[in-house]
């Protein structure tokens, strides 16, 4: 992990509160894909230098990228994905654990939080999407910050 | 157009089709692996409850049942393809195995600075096994590029090709990422004229086309069962006798020998020779029983059906804007791969996974196609006897909301 702060190209302010209204409210799949697609206009093309192999996670279908940074009491993310949908739900994720610190993103039930969005199966973190690597790492990053 | 009667009949032979009545799967991903017919499955349980023996090895009435099965499903193959004879039918798990198994029995042919032959259109199983053997016996490794229609082989590079006088050229019959048929035909005579060792890639091929592997020429053909309504695990090696008998054996185990010293070992005659250990019997036999299937239609009829069915695929796709067909609208199987327009093919793949449609998305295990096409892959639609024009105009009516949801 470097030092420097990145820039956070995550431009949603969506609180999880106002996430799961709008989840709450959604009427259907389509509906929720929507939202999904556009969560992920929000997550900006990081700088081209990011977009390296060495920040890549490893095993997708899609490429995804990430960089994990400490700042303060939580985590800073910048991840990306060549896939919109992939983007969506990375966008999820970061306003799942917007609001947490180390402690509590160490210990973050990723399963229980794509649940409760009632997402379809194959949208829930995996190997495939790379959602589950990059889980993986936002924990691991986050204990060993603690 | 194939008469409707025709075409439940087609239908009626798969339980896949009927099974999930709420939420039924428009299955367009042959290519990777075909459904099975219930003849197929029954065949596969009929074997095991009642004719569970090992083959070619114990005296008793029910290895003898077991075995004569067995056989019998070789000469099935045999009479599939046109081979000469039913011991140049050998048994492996795949098409992989098959060409893995040759590149191994070929290596005593190779020397340093020989030639090895391949194309940019196979797939992996057909293309790193030369290109791990080439390097293993410092011999050049060509790869022949496409044509200018970039979907098939340039036919003067393969030419200019062949006048290093390969010692292998290995060429797909039918590309699985393109769906495109190459002029295997041509190919194959020319390589033979040129003196290499020809063998072809038939995965793609085999369950749709007729084949005849004499007319064809080549000395080696190979298909796995999966891709025509057969079971998985079971796959063919078709070689020439001559070459066969001539070729040292790959695997060594039971059965592949005639007598065995501690001093030495010889080996069983063909098509034994290759088959170490206990074959996949079960497979075989629904082998043989997928290959009763598709005869029992009428060959131009199922084509027909499913060029039909590719056409309007085809055209429906033109229709929609910024979607990229890589595949040839002639000349081809019933495979179409296409890239969208700003968008990636795990979405495309993932949002038609949302209307219950199965299609394959990536670089098919061709990524020096991928490569050379300028794309990281492609969403592939494929096409099998039990498709029908609905299933087409759902898939083109759902792929035009899948690209509406992705660009919001
Ligand atoms: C052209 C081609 N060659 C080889 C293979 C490998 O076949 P298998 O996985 O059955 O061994 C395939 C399967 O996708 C194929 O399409």
């Amino acid at each position: 992990m470097s030092n420097d702060h990145l820039m956070n190209n995550f431009e949603s302010t969506l609180s999880y509160a106002e996430l799961l209204d709008l989840f709450e409210k959604a009427k259907g799949w389509e509906e929720k894909y929507r939202q999904i697609m556009l969560l992920g206009k929000q997550l900006k093309r990081p700088d081209g230098s990011l977009l390296i192999e060495a920040n890549q996670v490893e095993g997708c279908e899609s490429q995804v990228w990430m960089v994990i940074q400490k700042q303060e009491n939580t985590l800073n993310i910048i991840a990306y994905s060549d896939s919109k949908i992939v983007r969506g739900l990375v966008g999820l994720l970061l306003i799942a654990i917007r609001e947490l610190k180390l402690e509590e993103i160490a210990v973050f039930d990723a399963e229980a939080f794509f649940q409760t969005l009632k997402l379809e199966s194959h949208l829930s973190p995996s190997r495939t999407n790379g959602l589950k690597s990059l889980i993986d790492h936002m924990i691991a990053a986050a204990k060993n910050e603690i | 157009m194939v008469s409707n009667e025709v075409l439940l009949e087609y239908q009626a032979q798969f339980p896949f089709l009927n099974q999930s009545i709420d939420k039924p799967i428009v299955y367009l991903d042959s290519a990777a692996t075909t459904q099975k017919p219930k003849c197929v499955i029954d065949a596969l349980n009929q074997h095991l409850l009642n004719f569970t023996a090992n083959v070619h090895r114990g005296g008793h009435r029910l290895g003898r049942e077991a075995t004569a099965q067995f056989e019998a499903a070789r000469i099935a193959v045999q009479g599939f393809i046109n081979a000469k004879h039913a011991h140049e039918i050998i048994w492996t798990s795949g098409t992989t195995e098959s060409i893995n198994q040759l590149a191994n029995i070929l290596s005593g042919q190779i020397q340093p600075g020989d030639t090895i032959v391949t194309s940019i259109l196979e797939h992996h199983a057909n293309f790193v096994p030369w290109q791990q053997m080439a390097q293993r016996q410092n011999a050049n490794f060509c790869v022949v590029p496409l044509d200018e229609s970039q979907t098939t082989v340039c036919m003067k590079s393969f030419r200019q090709m062949l006048e290093k006088q390969p010692k292998i050229v290995a060429l797909s019959h039918v590309s699985n990422a393109l769906g495109t048929i190459h002029e295997i035909k041509t190919l194959c005579q020319l390589a033979k004229n040129a003196g290499a060792f020809v063998i072809v890639d038939g995965a793609q091929a085999i369950g749709h086309l007729p084949i005849d592997v004499q007319a064809l020429g080549c000395d080696f053909y190979t298909f796995s069962g999966h891709k025509m309504y057969a079971p998985d695990g079971i796959g063919v090696l078709y070689g020439r006798e001559d070459l066969l008998e001539a070729l040292p054996p790959w695997q060594f185990g039971g059965e592949m020998v005639k007598r065995v010293s501690v001093e030495e070992t010889t080996f069983n005659q063909l098509p034994y020779k290759f088959e170490a250990g206990t074959p996949n019997i079960s497979a075989v036999i629904g082998l043989h029983t997928a290959i009763d299937f598709l005869t029992q239609f009428d060959q131009s009829q199922r084509l027909t059906h499913e060029q039909q069915l590719l056409h309007a695929m085809y055209d429906g796709l033109l229709e929609i804007d910024g979607i990229c067909l890589l595949s040839p609208r002639e000349n081809n199987v019933g495979v179409l791969s296409f890239t969208v327009e700003d968008e990636h093919h795990a979405d495309i793949a993932m949002m038609l996974d949302q209307f219950d449609i199965a299609v394959r998305a990536g670089h098919h295990c061709a990524m020096p196609l991928m490569g050379a096409l300028g794309t990281s892959g492609s969403t592939r639609a494929s096409i099998g006897l039990y498709n029908t024009k609905e299933d087409i105009d759902y898939f083109i009516q759902s792929l035009n909301k899948t690209i509406r949801l992705l660009t919001v």
